[in-house]
């Protein structure tokens, strides 16, 4: 690479960095305010942060229940923004509320099912499941990859979200972020192939 | 591969993940507006103005009861004299308390916060006072059990919900059985609240009763239409956000 282009790749670096740092700080006044009790604040960040939320449920919660738990989430970050001592890392703390949530709800589920299979007597539960069946046979295929990679892939490809800003949001680095897409990725087509699914 | 592209959308489109977008991009998180034209689970900020009128209930009369509330309100009071200009004599500052509480839940939510004009370093000392939900200090012990219960029926009415549609019947005899247990303990739980004058509680269980009694009384195996109905009931009444909101304030206490 010449340095002329390295030259400019580092200022376009550069600048995502400091339009990151810029919305930072603008994100961290917000924060402030919601953990202030400010209601139009909290609104912002459910707005801002809904979809890294509901992402990072896809990736390891039920599906029919990913919708619910997004609202529960919230509220508990609500119910807790008391406590979040650094404004800074709403984002990984919000992730870990999710996290956790899915775990919860993935145990439930489990509890439930083998409930309903004592009751029905060996007719197996099934999860209600909507329609599009091909992408969420996608999202199976992505969530049975290792979790790193399908939390990204997931925020990615579902949401939408580019790199620069899964970073931003869930407080990776941007190298890491990168490295998540470009080895998750390697690995889904291998796995889309041997699914039928490519 | 293209990195950039999966990176961040730019140069070449790789036509691999173009697909997967558009594949995948029917599953993304998408907040709903007004009036729904398809029958689009209500979320957003509605689910909010239903958990804060729920709250503000709870969180009212349970301070109103233990006497916190007019101690803090006292308190208030005194530092809202520091920043505020003009002069109001205790009948006034009576009847403003007075019409704070006469007023609906939800036109509390609806009024919104009170501005502050208090210097900064007084805004903080009363922050029990001027938040929206309760601190965890200022709410009397919440008894677990009927955290336990009222999570256990969130939990039947979301599978409830999840059910699916059909125009055949509906086999529902897990829920069934599951809500003949949670009805019995409801109502016990409900009159015990009742009898000890935990008049929230109470009528947080006594939401959730018809609810328990319909699925309740349900053949196993239910028509599609009475299951439907049960549904949009559940639906319309958000008791499905009201409970989830009840068990978080449970759950941080």
């Amino acid at each position: 690479m010449s340095d002329t282009a390295a030259a400019g790749d580092w200022a376009i670096l550069v600048g995502q960095i400091e339009k990151g740092n810029a919305r930072e700080t603008d994100n961290r006044s917000t924060v402030e305010a919601a953990r202030d009790g400010d209601q139009e604040a909290f609104k912002q960040l459910y707005d801002s942060y809904a979809p890294l939320v509901h992402g990072i449920l896809l990736a390891r919660a039920p599906l029919p229940e990913v919708d619910d738990l997004v609202q529960e989430v919230f509220a508990t970050a609500f119910r807790r923004m008391h406590t979040l001592r650094d404004s800074g890392s709403f984002g990984g703390w919000i992730a870990t509320i999710a996290r956790n949530r899915a775990v919860d709800a993935l145990r439930r589920l489990r509890e439930t099912r083998e409930a309903r299979e004592e009751l029905v007597e060996g007719r197996p539960a099934s999860v209600n499941i909507d329609s599009d069946a091909r992408a969420r046979k996608i999202v199976e295929v992505i969530r049975e990859l290792p979790e790193a990679y399908s939390e990204t892939l997931l925020l990615r490809l579902v949401e939408g979200m580019t790199g620069p800003e899964i970073a931003r949001r869930t407080g990776l680095t941007p190298a890491s972020v990168r490295v998540n897409l470009h080895r998750g990725m390697k690995l889904l087509r291998e796995r889309l192939v041997e699914e039928g699914l490519a | 591969m293209n990195d950039d592209y999966l990176w961040d959308g730019s140069g070449e489109v790789d036509p691999e993940i173009e697909s997967l977008e558009q594949s995948l991009g029917e599953l993304r998180y998408r907040k709903t507006t007004g009036v729904p034209s398809t029958p689009v689970r209500r979320t957003g900020w509605r689910l909010f103005a239903a958990a804060a009128v729920v709250l503000a209930v709870i969180a009212g009369v349970i301070l109103l009861y233990s006497g916190r509330l007019q101690r803090v309100d006292r308190e208030t009071k005194a530092a809202d004299k520091i920043g505020d200009t003009s002069p109001q004599t205790a009948q006034q500052i009576d009847e403003k308390s007075d019409r704070a509480n006469e007023e609906s839940p939800k036109q509390a939510v609806d009024r919104g916060p009170a501005p502050d004009k208090r210097p900064v370093h007084l805004r903080r000392t009363d922050r029990v006072a001027r938040s929206p939900l309760p601190e965890p200090a200022v709410l009397p012990p919440i008894d677990f059990e009927i955290g336990r219960h009222i999570e256990s029926a969130q939990l039947l009415l979301r599978e409830f919900r999840n059910l699916p549609d059909g125009g055949r019947a509906v086999d529902v005899s897990y829920e069934k059985r599951r809500s003949r247990f949670l009805l019995q303990q409801n109502i016990l739980l409900r009159r015990n609240a009742e009898l000890e004058g935990e008049l929230p509680v109470g009528e947080v269980l006594g939401g959730l009763e018809p609810f328990l009694l319909d699925i309740a009384n349900l053949p196993e195996h239910a028509q599609s239409s009475d299951v439907a109905a049960i549904k949009d009931r559940i639906e319309r009444r958000e008791m499905i956000a009201a409970l989830q909101v009840y068990s978080a304030v449970v759950g941080s206490n």
